[in-house]
């Protein structure tokens, strides 16, 4: 019975990473899709505007982890001030850009430690507040969707 | 994940590892005296009963993986490690298919009198099952330096 069990936990275990990889795969593709129709979206020079001329760049590349807004060298400020609320909460510490939405709810310092760094640079409050320790480090970098642009 | 505090299924995957770690050591330790000639055969219920444990503790910690690895998803299948430790999981549970299949010859039969290629088999497998459970827990403690 117990090997039954096993090798349909194996099965699913390979299905969850599959899934993984596939679904962040294709959000990728799309987004390469994205930039290849964008010169097309600009053949009406008169709808071009100065965010529309970002915006090739800012999804034109291909982010480190699928998720809108990422640059080849990484997102801007500008992505991550658009996710500043408990709903999607981005936070950059140290020139890398962490989603902590999940982790709101979970922080031991409380919700509102977490809140008040969404969408915003986070460093000197993280730094202040945990430094150098492993845990709260280890934890953060479970968060990691990518690098800040420079 | 599922309203489970995170740090619980994080420590339910220790305690699992730690379970797992200490019934490789009984395991080993029974199956040692049988390849060293202490004991003629093993019993069938010890075997069972060590062999259910591992595979327990292997769901255990599969399922509390699972729970963890959802979360840092995006971070974690960009690491290479990562696919390292899955690899030693895979070879886990491989194993333990193979172990379940090889593990009543030793309440059969003194290990003296096991053909040579069934010993080969079981020394193997003992050895792939220490080196991927040793593999996979070293391998955890890189991808969260």
């Amino acid at each position: 019975m117990t090997k039954w069990i096993l090798g349909f936990v194996g099965l699913l275990l390979i299905g969850v990473i599959g899934y993984t990889i596939l679904t962040s795969r294709s959000t990728q593709a799309t987004e390469t899709t994205g930039i290849t129709s964008a010169p097309h979206e600009t053949t009406n020079p008169g709808a071009l505007n100065p965010e529309a001329t970002t915006t090739p760049n800012s999804t034109g590349s291909t982010g480190t982890t699928g998720q809108t807004g990422g640059t080849k060298s990484g997102y801007t400020l500008a992505d991550v001030a658009t996710h500043n609320s408990a709903a999607s909460c981005w936070t950059v510490i140290n020139g890398k850009v962490y989603d902590v939405t999940s982790w709101i709810t979970q922080h031991p310092g409380g919700q509102q430690a977490i809140l008040s760094l969404c969408g915003k640079d986070g460093s000197a409050a993280f730094t202040e507040q945990h430094g150098t320790q492993s845990r709260p480090n280890s934890e953060l970098a479970t968060f990691l969707i990518g690098s800040l642009a420079h | 994940m599922f309203g489970i505090p995170r740090d619980l299924i994080f420590y339910t995957h220790i305690a699992t590892l730690c379970a797992a770690g200490c019934g490789v050591v009984i395991a080993d330790k029974v199956g040692f005296s049988w390849f060293r000639g202490k004991v003629d055969t093993l019993s069938s219920r010890t075997l069972n009963t060590l062999h259910t444990l591992m595979g327990v503790a292997l769901i255990g910690m599969i399922l509390s993986g699972i729970t963890l690895f959802w979360p840092a998803r995006e971070y974690l299948i960009t690491q290479a490690s990562f696919y390292i430790k899955m690899t030693f999981v895979i070879v886990l549970i491989l194993n333990a298919f193979v172990i379940d299949h090889l593990m009543s010859v030793a309440t059969r039969m003194p290990f003296r009198d096991v053909s040579t290629s069934q010993k080969r088999f079981l020394m193997i497998s003992g050895a792939v099952s220490l080196c991927a459970w040793v593999g996979a827990a070293t391998t955890a403690f890189s991808l969260f330096p």
